[in-house]
């Protein structure tokens, strides 16, 4: 076997391992009534593991080769002029990310074990944790644009039902909805790049970027992905959902928005990278954006009242300026923010529980607690511009207010046809004659049900 | 066994199957229409594989009728089969009554007669009969709680009206349709409405949403059985209009699909949202149908497929959720997991494959679609592509509202039963078989070896 095969090998037990897990896991949670929380977190612990040391031989091999390895597992569908192909591509910037995703994703299984013994959803979290995992290694390896879509969905939706993990509380479930539309709606636009790049390129290989002329289709791509990127990056002016994502259970938040789903919007850029630099432009709209989304979590998480959220804009803070980084084309430092910033945020985000403990563990080894006023910048402006300011990062820059305003706008004429198709279909369904007394209105909500009855 | 002979007789079974389900009672109706299904579902096996493996269609013409079993025949088989089959066993007890459980069989077996017909008198003739057969259905009693569905009804009688127009002004049409020239564009406008009209698609969305409002019953299960029109779509209309830049219309059943996807978004009652949403997806997929380029029409049939085992999916975990809560105001969180864990996690699962999520045919389906589009323009991919996002919305917002919330502990033994499980969860896997190799499907490779050949 030579090297290249050994790598290519290596790096399909990395992509397979989680995969198979998965299919185990739902397969047995669907078929057997109860199956041993330790069993569980073995067999995601273990995958996992078994997966992050192929993807660190593959890595270390990677210096000996020529070319970075692929996986190839053929097409799904091929017709002319449409393919959908199952290729992974195992180059620095993907082993980096796949590394992270299987080290944090395992870490954070090993912590969970304990931290969420005996809770109702135990299994659910492990199912959602090894769809991410799976989701993140598509996004790292995937050659085509198709494929890193789909592993993009796959993030989006373990993402939104893991901050309604809580689902008896409506706030978890309301705010897993809300993070569900952003991504979607910014989905649109990766959605849309794609079919761009198949009938430019007739192909989704994001390795052949580079082959689009500057201009045009390649400007119009660039700008899709960026769109694309924002909501997962939690960009301005998409910010407003990763707060309150901070919902779900300690360990989602801190593998989901402090490690590996909002860092891969700064990944996706680095993948657009030939599209930026055809498109100068393209790089300043990244630069701009990111160094907006930086100062605006920065000014919020500072007034915010608990770690969580105050965890969360730094890690949006951080975020932007990766994307700063990915702007300006500076692929090593995205990769070494990346993978530092990941592992501190989830290393923080983990021992958010104990923030009060921490802190009194200081205040015994240190007497007193550090100043923090004489640190701050803002100690320097004048009061009223502090003011302002102050008022401002409270109000979250009153971009929430902003998107709900249009949200609104946009569903009261939908709503009216709503309405009007429902009053439509009752004037019809009305029986002939007058009304012999009050008629069961079928629309009305409160039927006649199994729980009515029994009732 | 002859492909051709083998849908011939699952028809025939099919129509037998529904005149003893009209005849009895109670689980008897319920096991005609299942042996029906299955028997339409063991002649599945033998038109495909012959098809798979020989790759040609068997056509016979006698009597002046022309038959003719291909790659759609062979790939609809199935999932149509499956689908009535669905409904036989998982429909709750009160609605599976034996006039919607006969014209269940009935319209399986038109569906059977209309994909083996080569002639368009034939072919229109077994259309009419599909929408006779559902809108007997829908004259069904139903429970105090389910809409009457006039509008369906009325859309019904419509469809069949513009149908007979159009056979008289194609002069009955006697010729065999895979050999003589398309039809003339006023006959494929009327069909093409007709079409609209019977599956819903928007601005005629309103027998879908008319008929699952409140508390769908079983004769509204009978409208998520998308088998009427689209044949005549695929055979008909889309070969006539071809030459017509088909595209523009295309468009416009994009807007309206995207505009039907995003009222379901704001619809607040369990049964209208999910009849928006079923909108949209015929709109899509009559769009897709309508594209030039070949992957859009593959992506519009591999959709069809798919939401023929997804849609029915989807209508049988909405009405077992209103069979359980009554009709579901989609405002409140209702926090029905705990009564019912488990099926909550099948409502789920269905409803992520009408969402099209990675690994389900839908996913593949909504790619090759888009692909067609957009050979056209982007601006039918923008259109199409906000109907998929809307609807991927809309699917995962209704588990959320019913499943999630404080539960009611006053709620036991609410879950699915265990057949009710199981058919959910069969239809999903079917779809995830579909997603990861859709190169099996008779109508992928058909289209394979036709876009190769056009090429060469």
């Amino acid at each position: 076997m030579s090297l290249v095969e050994l790598a290519s090998t290596l790096g399909f037990m990395a992509l397979s391992a989680p995969v198979a897990a998965l299919v185990l896991l739902a397969t047995g949670l669907l078929l057997l009534p109860e199956v041993p929380e330790r069993r569980i977190h073995q067999l995601v612990g273990g995958s996992l593991s078994v997966a992050l040391c192929c993807a660190l031989l593959g890595g270390a091999l990677l210096p000996l080769l020529d070319a970075p390895p692929e996986v190839d597992l053929g097409s799904v569908l091929a017709v002319r002029g449409y393919h959908l192909d199952l290729r992974f591509v195992l180059d620095t910037p993907a082993l980096v990310l796949l590394s992270l995703d299987l080290a944090l994703c395992g870490l954070v299984g090993l912590f969970s074990a304990r931290y969420l013994h005996r809770e109702p959803g135990f299994r659910r979290f492990y199912l959602l944790l090894l769809l991410l995992a799976v989701g993140v290694s598509v996004i790292a390896t995937a050659r085509g644009l198709d494929l890193l879509f789909a592993g993009w969905e796959l993030v989006g939706l373990s993402s939104a039902l893991l901050i309604a993990f809580f689902n008896h509380r409506p706030a978890p479930v309301q705010h897993g909805l809300r993070a569900y539309a952003v991504y979607r709606t910014t989905d649109v636009g990766l959605l849309m790049g794609l079919v761009l790049l198949h009938h430019t390129l007739g192909t989704a290989d994001l390795a052949r970027l580079g082959e689009l002329p500057a201009g045009g289709a390649s400007l119009v791509l660039g700008a899709l992905l960026i769109f694309g990127a924002m909501g997962k990056g939690a960009c301005v002016p998409f910010t407003g959902w990763l707060p309150r994502a901070m919902e779900g259970p300690t360990p989602s938040s801190a593998i989901f928005y402090g490690a590996l789903s909002i860092h891969a919007s700064p990944f996706l850029l680095l993948r657009a990278q030939p599209l930026l630099d055809l498109n100068p432009a393209l790089r300043g709209v990244v630069v701009g954006l990111g160094l907006l989304t930086a100062v605006h979590a920065s000014m919020s998480g500072r007034v915010q009242p608990d770690i969580k959220s105050s965890l969360g804009y730094a890690s949006v803070a951080q975020v932007g300026l990766i994307w700063v980084w990915a702007g300006l084309g500076w692929e090593p430092l995205v990769l070494l923010h990346t993978a530092g910033h990941a592992s501190l945020r989830t290393w923080q985000l983990l021992r958010a529980p104990n923030v009060l403990h921490d802190r009194h563990h200081l205040l015994t080894l240190l007497g007193e607690l550090p100043s923090r006023t004489a640190t701050h910048v803002e100690g320097r402006l004048p009061l009223g511009l502090r003011r302002v300011l102050y008022g401002l990062a409270l109000e979250r820059w009153f971009l929430d207010e902003l998107l709900a305003g249009l949200v609104a706008a946009i569903a009261r004429p939908l709503a009216a046809l709503d309405a009007l198709d429902r009053r439509w279909a009752e004037h019809l369904d009305r029986p002939p004659g007058p009304p012999a007394g009050p008629q069961p209105d079928p629309g009305a909500l409160g039927a006649p049900s199994l729980e009515a009855s029994r009732a | 066994m002859n492909p051709l002979l083998a849908t011939l007789l699952a028809a025939l079974a099919n129509l037998l199957a529904g005149l003893a389900a009209a005849r009895t009672q109670g689980a008897e109706a319920r096991a005609a229409t299942l042996a029906g299904a299955l028997i339409a579902a063991g002649a599945a096996a033998f038109t495909a594989l012959p098809l798979l493996i020989h790759g040609e269609a068997v056509g016979v013409q006698a009597l002046g009728l022309a038959l003719r079993a291909d790659a759609l025949t062979a790939t609809l088989l199935l999932p149509m089969a499956l689908a009535v089959g669905a409904l036989a066993v998982a429909l709750p007890r009160q609605d599976a009554l034996p006039r919607v459980m006969a014209a269940a069989s009935f319209a399986l077996a038109a569906a059977l007669g209309v994909l083996l017909a080569d002639t368009l008198g034939l072919l229109l003739l077994g259309e009419l009969l599909l929408g006779l057969a559902v809108f007997w259905g829908l004259g069904a009693e139903g429970h105090p709680g389910s809409a009457p569905g006039r509008i369906a009804r009325l859309q019904l009688a419509a469809a069949g009206m513009l149908t007979l127009a159009a056979l008289a002004l194609a002069g009955g049409g006697g010729g065999p349709l895979s050999q003589g020239p398309p039809v003339e564009p006023a006959v494929a406008g009327l069909l093409l409405a007709a079409v609209a009209l019977r599956v819903g698609v928007p601005p005629a969305q309103s027998g879908l949403t008319g008929a699952l409002r409140g508390a769908p019953g079983g004769r509204a299960a009978l409208l998520a059985l998308p088998f009427g029109g689209l044949t005549v779509l695929v055979r008909v209309v889309q070969p006539a209009l071809v030459a017509y830049d088909p595209h523009r219309i295309a468009v416009v059943v994009l807007a309206l699909a995207a505009l039907a996807a995003l009222t379901g978004v704001v619809a607040r009652d369990l049964g209208r949202a999910a009849g928006w949403t079923l909108a949209a997806l015929h709109g899509l997929l009559v769009a897709g149908n309508l594209e030039a380029a070949p992957t859009g029409p593959l992506g519009g049939e591999l959709l069809w497929a798919a939401i023929t085992l997804s849609e029915v999916g989807f209508v049988l975990g909405v009405i077992l959720v209103v069979r359980r809560l009554g009709a579901v105001d989609l405002r409140v969180l209702h926090g029905l997991q705990d009564a019912a864990p488990q099926l909550g996690l099948a409502f789920l699962l269905v409803a992520l494959t009408v969402a099209g999520v990675p690994g389900t045919l839908e996913f593949v389906a909504q790619d090759l679609l888009l692909s067609g589009v957009g050979s056209a323009g982007m601006v039918g991919v923008v259109l199409a592509v906000v109907a998929m996002a809307a609807v991927g919305f809309n699917a995962l917002r209704l588990y959320v509202q019913v499943f999630y919330g404080p539960g009611d502990p006053a709620r036991v033994d609410m879950d699915a039963r265990p057949w009710e499980r199981a058919v959910l969860l069969a239809l999903v896997g079917l779809l995830l078989a579909g997603g990861v190799a859709p190169g099996l499907l008779p109508i992928v490779e058909q289209a394979a070896e036709r876009i190769e050949g056009e090429v060469h």
